[in-house]
């Protein structure tokens, strides 16, 4: 029987007022989300947390299995809902026109690990003492790096940084969902930018090879160091160790 | 052993690994990836497999692997300058030895062949029996003679049928839409003989015309895309077919097909494409959860098509009720006469499930309800006699 381990958190960071991260994690469900609201725009904190109450009503209404087959077009479906709604709050209510949200989300499922991802959070696997970065970042830099996007037709003063994709962002939505076969003690990280642009992937798995035996502490330990390094922006990781497969 | 690790992204979606450099050797040998997917190391940057000056950078170990397989601007330098030897006239003994030894390499290699072929066909099966569908699909995208051998056997034996069926409708864009056909056998109600994804984006291209006609005019239309809409839900979730394992019919397999390519759509944003979207994910939704609430109809909306999915959802017959009012509002028109079939037969369902969890009260039912103990055995003549009749309508 697979037994997933959960530990989450979430942070305001050193310069941001308000958090417009959102987390949710379920051990029973074995799901769990990290939703970063659209930097700087009002209502980003809606909007990642409209992700977070729907991940919910979603994963812990479920009284059965979900089939792993249908994974992806589910969790497709679902994130397509969101965004609908996210977007006509957005047309609703004017003042809070724009608003967005990315979502990296995961869900085990009997001997494998499904990975929907939308925006610049990310997903990392830990094992073997490698870390590995799972998703793409749908940002200017990422497109760019695949070719997806010519920079010639990037204005110059484009931000690298500025979403391609994003949840509520435009009337539709289209969202990648990985899956991977998954085995005892590897560890999977999902983070806001908060950390991953505060933090290099090497200093990340130094931290996760240091404090593997104590997960409880990773988020808070990861979240530390990014508000060491800056903090530039809100902070939230969720940490989910596949006890046993 | 090297103790680097790597981890395979394949159409970016799927991971493979993380493995050494001798399993992705290996792996590669056994067509498991191609030089068409991505590679990570440790921390390291995903680079395609192709791209061998930027694979040469980042993991310079690699480029060997895949010799082969790299465009020949591609190959290392020793390769390039390779410079054959000059042939030698072969004396009729050394012919001969060296046909021996080729026939008796090719034999043994044919007999490897068909070991390995004959085990993995195992592997198939048991993983197929015990509902592990991932690693029976994972066998047969690798190997496509396998497919073709248990379709060859379908005129003989049905064996593999429940496997093909799955391997059908699991990556369906793959089976040649002949075999799509092949396990079709008979559909109890009008679906498309090539149910693939392809064939339903084209179904669904063309059914914008007849929006407009089956949710404003509220006609009935005879098209395969609002047949799937009125299909109920709990009459495909439920169902039990001979040799059809998952999908557990071809109109659930089918409705999969039609599920993932509407998905796929980039579809105008209008009121007419949301009630189609509303309808074809609640659908979705049901098939895959007895239990699932997430999606809470809205009440104000009397669209016959909304109304089904409120009476598929409700459990009692006070919910249920509740939704039929929603069309007193409405004109009456073939798709509302429609919606009142649907109710009764909704409400026929609700009173089989009140009759069976009062079996464990009361022991005197059970003969009733074993007559009524799935919903297999619910009447849906309504449903069937609605198909047949637009089904026999002029076009």
């Amino acid at each position: 029987m697979t037994i997933i381990k959960m530990f989450g958190e979430t942070s305001v960071g050193v310069v941001r007022k308000s958090n417009q991260d959102s987390i949710f994690y379920d051990e029973r469900a074995q799901a769990g989300v990290v939703a970063d609201g659209i930097g700087g725009r009002k209502g980003g904190d809606v909007a990642s947390g409209i992700v977070i109450q729907e991940f919910a009503r979603f994963t812990q209404g479920r009284k059965t299995r979900m089939p792993a087959a249908q994974v992806p077009e589910l969790y497709a479906a679902l994130l397509e809902d969101i965004n609908t709604k996210i977007f006509s709050f957005g047309e609703r209510y004017r003042e809070m026109s724009g608003l967005g949200t990315t979502a990296t989300a995961i869900q085990f499922i009997g001997q494998q690990a499904f990975i929907p991802h939308c925006g610049d959070s990310r997903a990392y696997l830990f094992t073997r003492d490698h870390l590995f970065q799972l998703t793409i970042d749908h940002n200017v830099a990422s497109a760019i790096h695949h070719g997806w996007l010519d920079p010639s037709v990037v204005p110059q003063n484009t931000k690298k940084s500025v979403l391609t994709r994003g949840v509520g962002l435009a009337r539709t939505i289209e969202i990648d969902v990985y899956r991977l076969p998954i085995a005892a003690q590897q560890i999977f990280l999902l983070c806001s930018d908060g950390l991953s642009d505060m933090v290099d992937d090497r200093k990340i798995l130094k931290i996760l090879r240091k404090n593997a035996h104590e997960l409880h502490l990773l988020p808070s330990l990861l979240i530390e160091e990014a508000c060491a390094r800056g903090g530039r922006d809100n902070i939230t990781a969720l940490i989910c160790e596949v006890a046993s497969v | 052993m090297s103790n680097k690790y790597y981890l395979l992204r394949c159409n970016q979606e799927r991971f493979i690994g993380p493995h050494n450099l001798s399993e992705l050797a290996s792996l590669y040998q056994n067509k498991q990836y191609s030089t068409n997917d991505e590679i990570s190391g440790n921390t390291g940057p995903w680079i395609y497999l192709r791209n061998r000056d930027e694979l040469k950078k980042h993991y310079p170990e690699m480029v060997d692997i895949f010799h082969d397989a790299l465009p020949k601007e591609n190959l290392i330098s020793a390769y390039e300058k390779y410079d054959p030897l000059p042939r030698k006239r072969s004396s009729s003994l050394t012919f001969m030895l060296v046909t021996v030894v080729l026939l008796a390499v090719a034999a043994a290699g044919y007999y490897l062949y068909k070991r390995r072929q004959s085990d993995a066909l195992r592997s198939v099966m048991k993983y197929h029996r015990n509902q592990d569908y991932p690693r029976a699909m994972e066998i047969l995208r690798a190997d496509a003679a396998l497919v073709d051998k248990m379709s060859a056997s379908l005129t003989s034996s049905k064996q593999w049928l429940p496997v093909l069926r799955t391997f059908a409708f699991w990556d369906d864009t793959r089976p040649k839409p002949a075999l799509m056909v092949a396990i079709r056998e008979q559909s109890t109600i009008k679906t498309p003989a090539n149910c693939s994804q392809s064939n339903w984006r084209k179904i669904w291209r063309a059914s914008m015309s007849g929006w407009e006609e089956l949710l404003t005019q509220q006609k009935l239309v005879n098209a395969h895309w609002s047949l799937l809409l009125s299909w109920d839900t709990l009459w495909l979730r439920e169902r039990t077919v001979p040799q059809w394992h998952y999908p557990n019919s071809y109109e659930h397999g089918c409705f999969l097909s039609a599920y993932n390519a509407f998905i796929g759509l980039s579809l105008p944003d209008t009121p007419l494409a949301t009630v189609i979207r509303e309808r074809i994910m609640w659908q979705a939704r049901a098939l895959v959860s007895t239990t699932d609430n997430h999606r809470t109809h809205d009440p104000s909306s009397a669209n016959p098509l909304l109304v089904w999915n409120c009476m598929e959802q409700s459990n009692d017959l006070k919910a249920l009720d509740a939704c039929r009012r929603l069309l007193k509002t409405a004109r009456r028109t073939p798709l509302v006469a429609y919606s009142q079939e649907k109710y009764h037969w909704n409400r026929l369902r609700i009173i089989a499930a009140q009759i069976r969890s009062n079996v464990s009260i009361n022991g005197s039912m059970p003969s009733l309800t074993s007559s009524i103990d799935s919903y297999n055995a619910i009447d849906y003549s309504g449903m069937v006699g609605y198909l047949a009749n637009i089904n026999n309508q002029k076009k």
